[in-house]
């Protein structure tokens, strides 16, 4: 595909404003540009800017796997914040600033006395011995992996400094959680920095910043020993290192972590615990249930035989609790936590889309909308994003009559002067869904009458074309190249943490072709890619 | 002070929600406080200013006050008699010759008299006289605030205490703080209640918190440094970024190490009893302000406030019972001044030597109390890494300009005028052999930096310019009010100006860094 096609789609997402009588996604995309187009320049996100906190989700991950410990977790932080379709530190979760400073010391703190108390080197260490040396040792193992750098012996005596000051006072268990407290809250921990190679105006990270930035793409984590090895050798100097240390991430199961956590946001189910909703038999507890469905589901996915776009939307294999299945209706094989589950076709579970993390985040209540469903799908599938009305604007909206379905309603909508410019096109992208409400019941009939789910789009693009139900219009979706292109401009984003410039094109259109064959061979093309080793736009 | 301005500002700019400061909540509950829920009020640039006005009531003797053999534009001075006590802080005095209530003698004329100056001393209003209690006392109520609460609204809003008010009970004090919405503070005069006030709901660590206070400092002050090559290299916008984590650090880092300076001291006994007569205490004494002052500078100290008024008077005090003086030592004639008290003192003639050395001596006492607060204040620790008396301005004030009462030389009024101790008229200033006693303006001076916003280790005189009258100096004091709320941060959208305003034309820029 030619490059500025595959950017043609973005292009005219940041030019193309729409105003519609739609509702309130509540909360979903703070800060987010109207439409939700990925922003040129915008909020700091995963990946190039010279200094960016990480996300709650990265520092836990990152605690996680450095401590060993995959129970950490960060008490009290804010839930993840969304911007543009890519997870962002955001304003609120990991500033060190007013209040907070006090919350977030005492939830690493909390972190570090677990890591003493456990089974792990570091509790052995807290249990025994009459002198620091074995905390020593932890020390000069666990640094490097929390800095992302090479440590030298005055970094590791800072944190031993702090444990010999207490440990009079304290005792060794709580002396060292008190020092390893100290490593947890210094910026190098909490920060990823990309300052290129100091007296070098290259334009490139330096090895240990583009090993940082490779983890954190793929794993959503911090680089591992193996990782950091290779960066202070200097094998993250040639290509045929970064290719080998690329492929060694993609294989490793951390990966699926690293995609989910793209996908959920992408998709805008990183709002689901956030999403208050009540009514029907919709709880906490089957929200849980549907995030859980989700992640294994997208797990499985990138795990398989050549994951593509296409089967990421389109796959009757699920992940289900007892208490999900019953939900969904579907009958549950048994045992205890998520099961593998085949969706009948009775249950209109077709993929991701389908699934009641979607389903319900992409509403704003009980009721299902194709305006919200549909804005959804034009923005984060087509890259067309859509504004919002004016006062004016929404009073032109016609008038609900009883007895009438959704689709009805819509229908009326769509048709209306002063409405129809932007609500053609929203509902015709969001009808598919109404077989579902708004939380993701699957419901048949509405107001008595059989849901229709047929639709015809019209925008100009190869996924156009009339649509007899939802099955054939994911089908569509999934195969067509300007929703991968749009996709692959996200997933671009999310690694390079910057929107898409021209000079990207190149990897945007590989990125998105190969979506289209192994969305695994995709990612390797990103951060094996010049542009994803380069400190700015190149 | 208005707290973190530029920096957070321009972070809110980019793109920033407000900043919340949930452990506010705490110490607003129920539950008591202890030095790691204090919030600090910082200014923009990390320093804690604070702001006193210190009333030393009754005026004074500008023959013994006003700075001697002044030279090299004011950087050489040798202090009076009554400043004497202050000498160690020397370096940090600005002595000011020349400030006037200009906006009292527009309404008045050349009479001065304890009331109205108590009213305007720190309102530098116009005030209304109202007879609260018979048809012949008159009592003066000024129609404005007072600058430390109006300082005191502005940049108190996260403090404990917005501000703090002590001094004798004697009713003159009544007219001298009001709030801008009419209120009147309280004023504390008994150690034991101000005690109460401050440090009852005091929550001690105990030996348990108190190591682990010790070793979150440690942990914070390790993770601290060593982010300057960082620093040099980033974006200005990634660099504000860091700042602002770096400050959340130290100011975690501060409120740890403010246990170390605060340590409230055992509660008083209740002082407001007279030792002697068992009847109310009606002035100054040694053991009631004694133990006032120290608890002032551990509240400073523990960052209760930024703002705080000592009405440091003597009306109705008797020295003899306060043991202030050493009475007999003067050879005052009893028929006049026997049990008189230091108030009769301020309206004798300075050609009565008996008085006027006890006034003079009584000045004097009060400078070596106000050294001692200051001693304290010099030898702390502030949160900057400074001493507090370095981020502190103490603002002498009075409600009159001479123990004669003059507003202009020569003059003398009041109903002394009738005293027998004034019969016979009242002699030249040269038939007294003191023609230097001749006053040039408010017993006014500042003491301490604030914060490096204000020039210290001077003397100014002021008077050889004349703006709003004969013998009124450059300045009003309501203009180096405006002046001092500029040094604690308060710009003119917030404070456009203070007290008449036709008296509040410009600031007092020979005080300002």
């Amino acid at each position: 595909m030619n490059a500025r096609a595959v950017l043609a789609p973005l292009a005219l997402a940041l030019v193309v404003g729409c105003s519609g009588a739609i509702g309130d996604l509540g909360g979903s995309d703070p800060g987010a540009t109207p439409g939700g187009a990925p922003s040129p320049g915008g909020a700091a996100v995963t990946g190039s800017l010279p200094l960016r906190p990480l996300t709650p989700f990265e520092l836990q991950t990152t605690l996680s796997d450095v401590l060993g410990d995959p129970a950490v977790e960060l008490a009290g932080l804010q839930p993840p914040a969304i911007v543009s379709g890519v997870e962002t530190a955001g304003e609120k979760e990991l500033r060190w600033s007013g209040g907070r400073a006090d919350l977030l010391e005492q939830a690493l703190f909390a972190v570090a006395t677990r890591a003493t108390s456990g089974t792990g080197k570091l509790a052995a260490c807290a249990a025994g011995g009459s002198d620091l040396e074995c905390f020593r040792g932890f020390l000069s193992e666990t640094l490097p992996l929390l800095y992302r750098r090479a440590v030298s012996s005055d970094d590791v005596k800072a944190v031993v400094t702090v444990a010999e000051a207490n440990v009079a006072a304290l005792g060794r268990k709580e002396a060292m959680a008190r020092a390893l407290e100290s490593a947890l809250m210094s910026v190098e921990t909490l920060y990823l920095t990309s300052v290129g190679l100091q007296g070098k105006p290259t334009g490139e990270l330096s090895a240990y910043e583009l090993a940082a930035r490779m983890s954190y793409a793929v794993w959503a984590s911090a680089p591992d020993k193996e990782l950091l090895d290779a960066a202070t050798k200097g094998d993250l100097s040639a290509q045929t290192g970064i290719d080998a240390q690329a492929k060694r991430l993609l294989a490793d199961p951390r990966s699926q972590r690293g995609i989910a956590r793209f996908v959920l946001a992408w998709s805008n189910v990183l709002n689901l615990p956030s999403r208050a909703k009540s009514g029907g038999s919709w709880s906490s507890a089957i929200a849980n249930d549907a995030l859980t469905e989700t992640n294994k589901y997208v797990g499985a996915w990138w795990s398989g035989n050549a994951p593509t776009f296409a089967t990421l939307l389109n796959n009757d294999k699920s992940y289900l609790t007892q208490a999900l299945a019953d939900y969904y209706g579907v009958p549950f094989p048994g045992g205890t936590g998520a099961q593998q589950v085949t969706m009948p076709p009775s249950s209109y579970r077709l993929g991701l889309l389908t699934q009641a993390s979607f389903l319900t985040t992409s509403t704003a209540g009980g009721a299902s909308s194709p305006t919200l469903r549909g804005r959804w799908a034009m923005e984060r599938l087509m890259c067309m994003p859509q504004g919002l009305p004016d006062a004016n604007t929404v009073s032109k909206a016609p008038t609900h009559v009883d007895g009438e379905q959704t689709r009805d309603y819509h229908e009326k909508l769509a048709a209306a002067e002063g409405c129809k410019g932007c609500h053609v096109n929203m509902e015709a992208a969001g009808v598919p869904f109404e077989r579902f409400d708004g939380y993701g019941k699957l419901r048949l009939q509405e107001s008595g009458k059989p849901v229709r789910v047929d639709t015809v789009l019209k925008f100009g693009k190869d996924a156009d074309g009339t649509y007899a139900d939802e099955s054939a219009y994911f089908k569509a979706l999934g195969n067509s190249s300007t929703v991968r292109a749009c996709v692959a401009s996200y997933l671009v984003r999310y690694a390079l943490g910057r929107s898409p410039a021209d000079s990207d094109a190149p990897i945007v259109a590989k990125v998105s072709e190969q979506l289209g064959t192994d969305a695994r061979a995709a990612m390797l093309t990103l951060v094996t890619s010049p542009n994803f080793r380069a400190l700015a736009k190149p | 002070m208005t707290a973190k301005i530029a920096r957070r500002s321009l972070l809110r700019g980019l793109g920033g929600a407000s900043l919340a400061l949930p452990f506010l909540a705490s110490w607003r509950g129920d539950s008591g406080w202890n030095v790691l829920n204090v919030p600090v009020a910082m200014a923009g640039d990390g320093r804690p200013r604070r702001i006193i006005f210190w009333a030393g009531m009754l005026g004074s003797l500008h023959q013994y006050w006003t700075p001697k053999n002044t030279s090299n534009g004011g950087k050489t001075f040798d202090l009076n008699e009554i400043m004497a006590p202050l000498a160690p802080f020397k370096d940090k005095l600005t002595v000011l010759t020349g400030i006037n209530y200009a906006s009292l003698y527009k309404q008045q004329g050349a009479n001065g008299e304890h009331s109205s100056g108590a009213a305007h001393m720190l309102t530098s209003a116009p005030y209304d006289i109202v007879y609260p209690w018979d048809e012949k006392t008159t009592y003066h109520l000024s129609r404005g605030p007072s600058i430390d609460q109006v300082i005191a609204k502005r940049v108190g809003k996260d403090s404990r205490f917005r501000s703090l008010w002590i001094g004798d009970p004697s009713p003159h004090h009544n007219t001298e703080v009001k709030a801008e919405d009419g209120s009147v503070p309280t004023r504390y005069y008994d150690p034991a209640q101000y005690y109460d006030l401050l440090f009852k709901d005091f929550q001690g660590n105990g030996p348990e918190k108190e190591k682990a206070r010790l070793s979150r400092l440690s942990a914070v002050s390790a993770a601290l440094p060593g982010y300057e090559h960082l620093s040099t290299r980033l974006s200005p916008s990634d660099k504000l970024l860091l700042d602002e984590h770096m400050d959340g650090l130290r100011d975690m880092e501060r409120r740890l190490k403010l246990q170390d300076a605060c340590a409230p001291p055992s509660r008083p006994a209740a002082r407001f009893s007279d030792p002697v007569t068992g009847g109310t205490i009606l002035g100054l004494g040694q053991g009631p302000y004694d133990d006032l002052f120290s608890l002032s500078a551990t509240a400073l100290s523990c960052q209760l406030t930024n703002v705080m008024t000592v009405s440091f008077a003597g009306y109705g005090a008797t020295p003899r019972d306060r043991g202030v003086l050493d009475y007999d030592s003067y050879g005052l004639d009893q028929n006049v001044w026997g049990g008189a008290d230091f108030h009769r003192y301020s309206h004798a003639h300075y050609t009565e030597i008996a008085p006027t050395r006890a006034l003079r001596d009584l000045h004097v006492w009060r400078m070596k109390k106000l050294a001692a607060f200051v001693d304290k204040l010099s030898k702390t620790p502030d949160l900057d890494g400074r001493m507090m008396l370095d981020n502190t301005c103490i603002v002498h004030v009075s409600d009159i300009m001479t123990g004669l009462h003059d507003v202009i030389p020569g003059q003398r009024w009041g109903y002394s005028n009738t005293d027998p101790a004034y019969a016979g008229g009242v002699p030249t200033p040269a038939q007294a052999g003191v023609p230097d006693g001749v006053p040039k303006g408010m017993p006014m001076f500042l003491l301490g930096g604030l914060g490096d916003k204000i020039k210290t280790g001077l003397h100014l005189d002021l008077t050889a310019e004349n703006r709003y009258g004969p013998k009124l100096g450059k300045y009003s004091h309501g203009e180096l009010y405006l002046t001092l709320a500029r040094a604690m941060g308060i710009d003119a959208a917030a404070l456009p100006t203070f007290g008449d305003p036709e008296v509040c034309k410009r600031l007092v820029d020979e005080v300002l860094v």
